[in-house]
C-alpha cells in the first residue's frame, strides 16, 4: 500500500543495527554503513530513534536489580511490584485488538501476579519498619585537617581517611553502613554477602558487598571511584518511587551534580592517581592549577589562594606530598609565570609580570 | 548519538503511541496494514517536524494520522465507498474521544517492563539483564554465557524490541478506555 519496506523488517534491521554497533569487531567502515543505513530512509532512522528511546528507558529495569547480586539473573516472576496495574485486569482480554496475542498473554501472567505484589508490598513496609526500630548504634570517625589515617573495622574492612573527613559507622547482623559527614575515604570491604556494606550520604546510597572503592562528599555532591568489584549508587531522591540505581564496575566513576547521578569510565590508571592520598601524596597529570589548589587546600590550615583567574587554567603535573606544599610552590615559582605571597593565614598565588 | 529533533521525537511523539495505534485499529479495516500505517505516519511527522517543529504535537499527530487514512481511502481502489464512507466518520469521531490520555505513573512503567522482561525467553532474559543491567559489553556477555557475539546481538534484538512494545504500545488503560466494538474486532480478524 505504501511504497517504502514494511515496518516489521525495518524494525528488525534497526535492532540488529543497535547491537551490532557494540561488536568488538565495529570499525569505521562498519560504521559508515551504517551510517547510510540510517539516512537512507526517515523510516530506517525512527525506528532506531525508537529502539533507542526505549533502551534509555529500559534504564528502569536496573530499579529491580537492587538486592541481586551481580552476575545473577533474577528468577521469572520475582518482580512483584505495581499492583495497582493488577488490580484493572479483569476487563482488559475485552478490550485488546485481535492481533495483539503476546499481549494477551502478558495479562494472563500478570493476573496471576496478583497475589505476590501485595504480598511483598507488605513484606518491604515490615523491613522498613523494623530498620528503624532498632536503631544501630554509632561509632563516629573523625580526622582532622593534614591528617590521613587508617582504620580497620570490626568485620575485617579497611578504611583510610582522608584529610578533614567525618563518618560514623553502624553495624548489625543484616547491614554495615557508614554515614559520611563529610570528606573522602577509601573503603576496602571485607566479604560478607548477606552482609551489604552500605555508604549513605543524604538521599545516595553507595553499596557493595566485598570491593575496593571510594567515596568523597562536597557538601551534598558525592564522588564514587571503583578499583575492585563493583558497586551500586542508589538514588533515593525520589521517596514515592524505587530508587533510580547505577552500576559501577572497577575502573568506573559516579558523580553527582545538583544530585544527578552521571557515569564515566577515567579507566584504573587515573583512579589510582586520584587515590594517591591514601600514601600521603597527591598525583597530578595535566591537571588544571584550579584543581590542584582545591586539593591541596583539603590539607592545609592555611590554604593557598588564586587570586589571578588568568592562571586558573595552568597545566601541572607531578607528585607531591600532601601536606607540604613547599615543593610545589617551589616548581610553581620557578616552572611558570606565578608569585608565591605567603600572607598571615593565606597564601596567594598571581601571575608574575 | 540522537540528534534534538530526535530526541524531540522521541519525547514528543513516542509517548503517544499507544494512542495513536488504537485509532488506527479502530478506523483501519485492515489491521495487518496497521503498523505500516503507523510508520507512515511517523515518517511525516518527522520530515514536517523537519522544516517546523508542530506546536502541539500530540493533536498534529493525530491529525497527520486522519490525512494519511483519508489520502489512502482516496487512492486505493479496493476500499469499498461503502467501507470508506464508515471509516471517513470514524476518522473524525474517534480523536476527541481518545483523549485525554491516561499517562502512566512510573510504578506502572517498570511494572510493564518486568512484565515484558519476564515474557521473554531464558536466553534472551539472561541477555538484556547483563547488557542492560548489569552493562556488560557485548563480547563480556558473550563469554559469560558461552554464546558468540552474533548470538547475543540477535537475542538482543529481539528482547529489545519486545521492551520498545512494552514501554511505547503496550495496552494499559484503566476501565474507562474506550472499547473496540465487537463487529470491528471480527472484521479485523478477517484481514
Amino acid at each position: 500500500m505504501i511504497p517504502r519496506a514494511d515496518a516489521t523488517s525495518v524494525e528488525a534491521t534497526a535492532a540488529a543495527w543497535f547491537e551490532r554497533r557494540e561488536w568488538s569487531a565495529w570499525d569505521a567502515s562498519a560504521e559508515r554503513e551504517f551510517q547510510a543505513w540510517l539516512s537512507a530512509s526517515t523510516a530506517h532512522r525512527i525506528a532506531f530513534i525508537r529502539l533507542e528511546a526505549a533502551w534509555e528507558r529500559a534504564d528502569r529495569l536496573k530499579a529491580l536489580g537492587a538486592g541481586i547480586r551481580a552476575g545473577q539473573v533474577p528468577a521469572r516472576g520475582m518482580f512483584a511490584i505495581g499492583s495497582q496495574a493488577a488490580a484493572i485486569e479483569p476487563s482488559r482480554a475485552d478490550t485488546l485488538p485481535s492481533d495483539t496475542q503476546s499481549t494477551r498473554s502478558d495479562a494472563h501472567r500478570r493476573r496471576r501476579f496478583g497475589w505476590p505484589l501485595a504480598a511483598a508490598g507488605s513484606l518491604a513496609a515490615v523491613a522498613i519498619l523494623a530498620w528503624y526500630v532498632s536503631t544501630p548504634h554509632w561509632q563516629t570517625l573523625v580526622t582532622r585537617v593534614g591528617s590521613i589515617s587508617p582504620v580497620k573495622l570490626s568485620d575485617g574492612s579497611r578504611l583510610m581517611l582522608d584529610s578533614n573527613t567525618r563518618l560514623r559507622v553502624a553495624f548489625d547482623s543484616h547491614h554495615r553502613t557508614v554515614r559520611l559527614d563529610q570528606g573522602d575515604a577509601v573503603f576496602a570491604v571485607a566479604k560478607d554477602p548477606t552482609r551489604p556494606f552500605t555508604v549513605e550520604i543524604t538521599d545516595k546510597r553507595v553499596v557493595a558487598v566485598g570491593t575496593l572503592f571510594s567515596v568523597r562528599r562536597n557538601e551534598d555532591e558525592i564522588q564514587v571511584l571503583v578499583q575492585e568489584g563493583r558497586v551500586r549508587v542508589e538514588d533515593r531522591s525520589d521517596p514515592a518511587g524505587a530508587p533510580r540505581t547505577t552500576e559501577l564496575a572497577r575502573g568506573e566513576e559516579a558523580e553527582t551534580h545538583r544530585g544527578e547521578i552521571a557515569l564515566s569510565h577515567p579507566g584504573l590508571q587515573e583512579i589510582e592517581r586520584q587515590l594517591s592520598w591514601r600514601d600521603g601524596y597527591l598525583a597530578f597529570e595535566e591537571t588544571p592549577l584550579i584543581e590542584v589548589v582545591a586539593d591541596f587546600n583539603r590539607y592545609l590550615a592555611k590554604p593557598i589562594v588564586i587570586d589571578d583567574p588568568s592562571i586558573e587554567s595552568i597545566r601541572i603535573g607531578g607528585r607531591f606530598r600532601c601536606t607540604d606544599p613547599e615543593a610545589f610552590l617551589a616548581l610553581l615559582q620557578e616552572g611558570f609565570p606565578v608569585a608565591v605571597q605567603r600572607e598571615a593565614n593565606r597564601i596567594s598565588l598571581r601571575r608574575r609580570s | 548519538m540522537l540528534t534534538g529533533l530526535d530526541q524531540w521525537f522521541a519525547t514528543e511523539i513516542l509517548p503517544h503511541e499507544r494512542l495513536l495505534l488504537r485509532y488506527l485499529l479502530r478506523v483501519w479495516r485492515n489491521s495487518s496494514d496497521v503498523p505500516d500505517l503507523l510508520q507512515e505516519v511517523y515518517v511525516r511527522v518527522y520530515e514536517s517536524a523537519r522544516t517546523q517543529l508542530p506546536r502541539q504535537p500530540k493533536p498534529f499527530l493525530f491529525a497527520t494520522a486522519r490525512n494519511l487514512m483519508a489520502d489512502q481511502i482516496r487512492r486505493r481502489r479496493i476500499v469499498s465507498i461503502d467501507t470508506a464512507g464508515r471509516d471517513t466518520e470514524y476518522l473524525n469521531a474517534m480523536v476527541d474521544e481518545l483523549s485525554p490520555e491516561r499517562q502512566l505513573n512510573a510504578g506502572q512503567e517498570l511494572h510493564r517492563l518486568a512484565v515484558a522482561f519476564d515474557s521473554l525467553s531464558d536466553r534472551c532474559r539472561e541477555v538484556i539483564w547483563f547488557r542492560r543491567v548489569e552493562g556488560l559489553s557485548q563480547r563480556e556477555t558473550a563469554e559469560r554465557l558461552g554464546l558468540t557475539e552474533e548470538a547475543i546481538e540477535s537475542q538482543l534484538a529481539r528482547g529489545m524490541r519486545a521492551l520498545a512494545r512494552a514501554i511505547f504500545n503496550a495496552d494499559a488503560d484503566g476501565p474507562g478506555a474506550p472499547k473496540i466494538p465487537k463487529e470491528r474486532r471480527s472484521h479485523d480478524s478477517e484481514g
